[in-house]
């Protein structure tokens, strides 16, 4: 199930009586049915990966147990931690990793006849996501940054809540299991907000991101015969086609938490407005840049060593960061990119210089932010053409074909419907998010006091949403993660 | 607090789907009142205003390629584009027999034929043609007793919930603000006969943005490989006199 569906229109509201008035008044029960919710929304796409969900979840709360009682001895504790970190790896590795390096490895000694190594198993939806949750769990504890839950129930709520499933945020222990420990009381402000937060990310997914993929799709399916100008707009559409899809999902997940009474993480916080690479990365995949910061980059020395290690250091974590994103070159060489581009932020010093919003206090941004943050985007949608590839001969001949001198010059593309009017909705997009840039999601309308007014944007954002939206709707970008 | 949520929320759906009714109402009377081809030819036909000796009857391939005037000129004598976009024989003949009710009978009728109008199916391609006709009574009259006249079984046909019947009233706005962009713009089957690669048209939710991209002539083509597409030489004429 996705939330693009009629179907989750229909199990929302249903799900939603039920935790309420049905088992809200014991938080076991509420638990349980947190479960029973969560594995019937993965399991509407197939049920037999719910098997994969059960074993990580159930590992990981038993080596929380028994890391727990070892506290004394923490070889033994460090060993059980390993076990456990090597199981969820390696379900993880074979399922989205063992058919990558089977072919690699056949490219490399068989001569590329990989016929009889390769698996060809399905990628279960979102298992990069409930791994790294379920990991860092089992990571706290042995840390003692947390202490283990004896309730089973609540730990699986914890790892298959099923607003973040699927596509993050990927959230941690210290946060998301207090709260299935707690009961749950229904803030009736809080909901609205959820409700504003999920229409945003409606607008996003269904009026921006699927829109674009059109065009993008097209584009990409053929770029030998694409002008220059084309491809330009292709990779421009491409950069707002994921961060709308994506950024979209994450405040649809969020937003529906919130009806729940759950208070997940932020996951974006306006990236396109960033004025480098190190801030756009404190914007971006918020959940994934944080977990890779403290459960890889600190523990092999992060900052505070030589400047080659925190060179060798910072390369490690883009690298595997792009290969988290799939079983592809591509995603390697986009890791690789963008390791390119912080190395030198980092070198300096520089790479703490924007911690806050950019303009606070402001209406416009000022001529050296604007084009800060124009180079920053520049340089991002360069790395999303090398990501939204195929293969890397693909992303090639896109940036051949966009230094094409005599095609570039084709820039009525630019003014032609299909591009303008997508435009205009990034363009109303990036309005709306410039102006409520400082919280939590777009349609917080934290400066609209009037009621009217408010209700005014809501009918039009749903309006121009069901007219986007079509049943059969791509799925999110990031569910294939 | 739940209670007093949950009746807030469905006290804005119900005035949501109101104020689209409503908005719905105001695109198709817009949209009635405009020179949109299929309404004026609904508008002929119902209120038995054409005298033509001679009828072209058929469906997009008239509506686009049956130039009455040039054929006027050419033949000296009345004629009548009687095109029903997008459809199948059985429907022709429906219209055909609405339009022998109420206006003069020709003296000859011109059906052209193309695979899709031999094709079998209960679908009516091409819905956004209607909606601007949808609040007007004459139409109604003659069109809701035929059974699956719109929709051709999809939910409108079998309405039954109030929701359902405003999904439709979404896609009705959404067809009526089409109809009113193309009524200003371009029509989507007068780029066919012109341009070397084709737009094509998105006709659905998304309506009113009609521009989905654009495929080759051969591609185009490659769609009517399971039927036989009459090109006259009349038609052909027509086209290069308008062009």
């Amino acid at each position: 199930m996705t939330f693009n569906s009629l179907i989750f229109a229909a199990f929302l509201p249903i799900v939603f009586c039920l935790y309420w008035f049905v088992f809200g008044r014991n938080l076991k029960w509420q638990n349980a049915f947190v479960v029973a919710a969560s594995y019937v929304f993965y399991g509407w796409w197939d049920w037999k990966f719910l098997i994969l969900i059960a074993i990580t979840s159930f590992c990981s709360w038993g080596s929380g147990l028994l890391i727990f009682n070892c506290r004394d001895d923490r070889r033994k504790a460090r060993w059980i931690s390993a076990a456990n970190i090597i199981l969820n790896l390696g379900i993880l590795g074979l399922f989205k990793y063992y058919d990558f390096f089977a072919q690699s490895f056949a490219d490399l000694f068989l001569g590329g006849k990989a016929d009889g190594i390769l698996l060809h198993l399905i990628l279960p939806v979102g298992i990069s996501f409930y791994t790294f949750q379920a990991l860092s769990y089992s990571i706290d504890v042995y840390r003692g940054k947390v202490e283990p839950t004896k309730d089973i129930v609540q730990f699986f709520a914890y790892v298959s809540f099923f607003p973040q499933l699927v596509a993050g945020p990927i959230e941690r222990s210290t946060n998301l299991l207090p709260q299935f420990g707690r009961e749950r009381v229904f803030d009736y402000s809080q909901a609205v907000d959820g409700l504003r937060q999920m229409l945003w990310g409606y607008f996003k997914k269904i009026v921006i991101a699927d829109w674009c993929g059109i065009y993008v799709d097209k584009v990409f399916g053929d770029i030998p015969d694409q002008s220059g100008a084309k491809l330009i707009a292709a990779g421009i559409l491409f950069a707002f086609q994921i961060y709308a899809d994506f950024s979209g999902y994450t405040d649809i997940a969020i937003g529906t938490a919130k009806l729940f009474g759950i208070k997940l993480m932020r996951n974006f916080a306006t990236p396109y407005f960033s004025r480098d690479i190190a801030e756009f990365w404190r914007r971006w995949h918020i959940s994934l840049t944080t977990w890779f910061r403290d459960y890889l980059y600190i523990p092999m020395g992060g900052s505070r060593c030589s400047k080659p290690r925190v060179a060798l250091n910072t390369m490690v974590i883009f690298l595997v960061s792009g290969f988290w994103h799939g079983a592809n070159w591509t995603f390697i060489a986009w890791g690789a990119f963008h390791a390119l581009l912080f190395l030198p932020l980092i070198l300096t010093g520089n790479n703490r210089k924007y911690k806050e919003i950019v303009a606070p206090g402001r209406i416009l941004p000022s001529f050296k932010e604007f084009w800060q943050i124009l180079l920053t985007f520049s340089l991002v949608t360069i790395g999303w053409v090398i990501f939204r590839a195929d293969s890397l001969s693909q992303a090639w001949s896109f940036f051949v074909g966009v230094c094409h001198w005599n095609s570039i010059g084709d820039i009525s593309v630019f003014f032609k419907d299909d591009f303008l009017i997508r435009a205009v909705w990034i363009a109303i997009m990036l309005f709306v998010e410039w102006i409520d840039r400082g919280e939590e999601h777009g349609l917080s309308m934290s400066g609209v006091r009037h009621r009217a007014i408010r209700y005014a944007i809501y009918f039009a954002v749903i309006l121009v949403t069901i007219l986007y939206f079509d049943d059969g709707s791509p799925k999110f970008i990031y569910f294939q993660f | 607090m739940v209670v007093r949520f949950l009746a807030r929320c469905f006290l804005a759906v119900v005035v949501f789907f109101l104020s689209l009714a409503a908005f719905d109402y105001v695109f198709s009377k817009v949209a009635e009142r405009s020179n949109y081809q299929p309404v004026e030819i609904w508008h002929d036909v119902l209120g038995g205003t054409v005298d033509a000796d001679v009828v072209a009857l058929g469906n997009s391939l008239v509506t686009v390629g049956f130039n009455t005037e040039y054929m006027d000129s050419v033949l000296g004598v009345r004629t009548y584009a009687l095109g029903f976009s997008g459809s199948q024989f059985d429907r022709q003949s429906y219209m055909y027999s609405l339009y022998r009710a109420k206006n003069r009978p020709p003296k000859v009728v011109v059906n052209f034929i193309d695979h899709n109008a031999m094709s079998l199916t209960t679908r009516v391609p091409n819905r956004d043609q209607f909606f601007p006709l949808f609040f007007n009574k004459d139409f109604r009259k003659v069109a809701f007793p035929v059974e699956h006249f719109f929709l051709g079984g999809e939910v409108y046909s079998d309405v039954a919930v109030a929701w359902l019947r405003n999904q439709q009233v979404l896609i009705r706005v959404s067809q009526a603000l089409q109809a009113w962009f193309q009524i200003y713009h371009i029509h989507p089957h007068s780029l066919h006969h012109r341009c070397a690669r084709l737009d094509v048209f998105r006709i659905g939710y998304r309506g009113f943005i009609p521009f989905m991209g654009q495929v080759s002539v051969r591609e185009c083509q490659r769609w009517d490989t399971n039927g036989v597409c009459v090109s006259s030489s009349i038609q052909e004429q027509s086209f290069r006199r308008r062009s």
